[in-house]
């Protein structure tokens, strides 16, 4: 299987006032092609400055990343380079758009850039894109503000499927639609992906979109990522205890009860994060060990990593590893 | 309802807000709250929830106006109230949390000096004794170390701090509703989980009414215990959590459920159920059913006009010509174009 995205020890280190912030803190990933990697985690956890250095808005501090088999570099030919093997679709699209632009114009716009094709030649190819991502020709002379969120999302869709990337990275792609618009474009992704072989870094703060979406999930929390593997196993096993409380945290079908486990507290700052496990300080089960080493990621079998010292305590009988369905 | 029950908290009655007094984005919107009761009102952005909140809050914008209906707080008619009493029950008798912590509250005083200045306003404290209430108040949101936060300016604090801040604010002269519009929506699931249980563990304990507004079916499950789905400006279906999200009836309601994802598109390759186009702006509804362009269920006498909303089993009504059978398994696609 060919890797479309690989990063090895990545890390992304901002330089602030009240020190030095670990953004992203010795990520080692991949996603091989046509398949959806899902980021979950929550706010400040690194999952945007992941993507940033994956699309090239932010060169890493130190690390291996490889995009379609080639390292990014400086030089005017590696972005090109960069720029047609990987696009991205952000959270808002109204703000994402150029409001004085036509729609068409939106969607041709990586295309003049990158001097593909005719005047005519961009002009059906737009309106091909705009076919596949289910917006009419009624849609392309009209500007943003005259579509619903929903249009707008796919306009950003069409956008970065222009250049024919083999990665797509969506951060937060649907988490400013409404549920029933959320569906549609959530579908949209999926058939995109059949058509064109697409590869996804999916990111999201929601941990059921993410499932329905990808094939293995990867959960960061500030800068690293603590467990890692098929959706079905990261969703059901989950041995890592964030993950256990992300999923304990989605609103569902029992009733508030006061003995489900809730973390307590936030995120500890990125700029001083606690020592050995960063999570021990909202985990319910820290003991000495967790201040002192740095737990790595292990394999625990059915694909399934997890960086947790006691990860093999919280196997529940009925969750032991058995072939994949 | 019968006529010995106890008249309910807050009772909103075939309540319609229009724009320029004349194109209505609320129309016919009826429901009730009693005291100690949570009411969830879902639905998706532009349907008019907010609004709703806003108009019971008597804070609609100036091109806005209750045009028929009345709300009713504890026997007063509130749509008809002088400014001044309004004012004097807003953040009294009725308080209100909002999305964004961060725009509720002041960027350029403490917390604790919002909190006074509410507390200065409704209950004549000095400012010694509104500053103990202060830091009782920020204890009973659970912030930790409230004394030293009552001096912390609102960008220090996390989202979920912040929260709790525009929490205490709202609690902080005992009233008796509650308004919450979409109180986690800005905040982390993790966050967002532990302060839906601070806000239903109050609720219990002051015995308050609350009106819950989310676009998320999940916290209203959680949280609430009836139900009101909205749909451009009406309300298509309400009843206990259990009659609405174990048996929902209206196609729009149905069509909520299922396009939430649940599972696994890798595992089991099923695909959401979309509800085609989206919702119509007030000026483009259409004359018949809200819902009929958009409805997989639409025949020619929904087009023709307005259902009403009608009691079915129970305390649930429904406003469909054509529902949904009784028996709608919540899981399976229900005959929409996927």
């Amino acid at each position: 299987m060919t890797q479309v995205l690989r990063t090895e020890d990545l890390r992304l280190y901002h330089n602030t006032a009240r020190g030095q912030l670990r953004a992203v803190d010795g990520v080692s990933l991949s996603i091989a092609r046509g398949e959806t990697l899902g980021l979950v985690g929550e706010s400040g956890c690194g999952k945007s400055s992941l993507a940033k250095c994956v699309v090239g808005l932010d060169a890493p501090t130190s690390g291996t990343l490889e995009v379609a088999g080639v390292t990014p570099g400086k030089s005017r030919a590696m972005r090109i380079a960069r720029a047609q093997a990987v696009q991205m679709v952000f959270q808002d699209p109204s703000g994402a758009l150029n409001p004085r632009l036509s729609v068409a114009r939106i969607i041709e716009e990586p295309l003049r850039v990158h001097g593909t094709g005719t005047a005519a030649e961009r002009r059906a190819q737009v309106a091909e894109l705009a076919q596949k991502v289910g917006l009419s020709d009624y849609h392309l002379p009209r500007f943003p503000h005259e579509l619903s969120g929903g249009q707008r999302q796919r306009v950003s869709i069409a956008r970065a499927l222009a250049l024919n990337p083999a990665l797509l990275v969506c951060d937060e792609a649907v988490s400013a639609l409404d549920v029933s618009v959320q569906a549609q474009v959530l579908n949209l992704f999926i058939s995109l992906q059949k058509e064109l072989d697409l590869t996804y870094l999916f990111i999201s703060h929601d941990l059921s979109v993410v499932r329905y979406v990808s094939h293995r999930i990867a959960v960061m929390y500030l800068g690293r990522i603590v467990e890692i593997g098929p959706a079905e196993e990261v969703f059901h096993r989950h041995l890592h205890p964030y993950t256990r409380a992300l999923v304990a945290a989605i609103p569902g079908d029992e009733a508030l009860g006061e003995e489900a486990a809730l973390l307590e507290g936030d995120v500890p700052s990125p700029v001083n994060p606690p020592s050995g496990c960063a999570f021990r300080t909202r985990c319910p089960h820290t003991r000495e060990r967790c201040a002192a080493d740095v737990p790595h990621l292990r394999d625990l079998g059915n694909g399934l990593q997890v960086a947790c010292h006691f990860a093999e305590e919280f196997i529940r009988p009925e969750d032991m590893p058995q072939a994949a369905g | 309802m019968t006529t010995n029950a106890p008249a309910p908290l807050l009772e909103v009655d075939r309540l319609k807000v229009s724009v320029s007094r004349t194109v209505p984005i609320v129309e016919d919107l009826s429901f009730a709250i009693a005291a100690g009761e949570t009411v969830g009102l879902v639905g998706e952005s532009g349907c008019g929830k907010s609004l709703t909140a806003l108009a019971i809050m008597r804070l609609l914008a100036g091109n806005l106006s209750v045009t028929s209906g009345s709300i009713q707080l504890d026997g007063e008619e509130l749509t008809k109230l002088p400014e001044e009493r309004i004012r004097s029950l807003r953040g009294d008798k009725m308080a209100m949390i909002y999305q964004e912590p961060l725009t509720a509250l002041n960027p350029v005083m403490t917390v604790g000096a919002q909190l006074v200045e509410v507390l200065r306003t409704h209950r004549k404290m000095s400012k010694r004794e509104a500053a103990a209430r202060a830091v009782e108040l920020l204890a009973l949101v659970r912030i930790p170390d409230p004394a030293a936060r009552f001096n912390e300016y609102p960008h220090r604090m996390s989202g979920g701090m912040r929260q709790r801040v525009v929490i205490a604010m709202a609690l902080a002269c005992d009233p008796k509703l509650l308004i919450a519009d979409e109180p986690t929506t800005a905040l982390d699931v993790t966050v967002q989980a532990q302060v839906l249980r601070l806000i239903k563990q109050l609720q219990r304990e002051a015995n308050l009414g609350l009106l819950l507004i989310t676009h998320d079916l999940g916290v209203v499950r959680q949280v609430a215990d009836r139900i009101v789905v909205m749909y451009a400006g009406s309300v298509v279906e309400t009843g206990t959590v259990a009659e609405v999200l174990g048996s929902p009836r209206h196609p729009y309601t149905v069509g909520l459920i299922a396009a939430r994802p649940s599972g696994s598109f890798a595992v089991d390759a099923q695909k959401l159920v979309e509800i085609s186009g989206s919702v119509p702006s007030p000026e483009a509804r259409p004359k018949g059913c809200v819902f009929a362009p958009r409805c997989p269920n639409a025949q020619d006498d929904c087009r023709a006009s307005r259902p009403h909303l009608l009691p079915t089993t129970g305390s649930h009504e429904l406003r469909c010509l054509h529902p949904m059978p009784a028996s709608t398994p919540l899981s399976a696609p229900v005959g929409m174009p996927s």
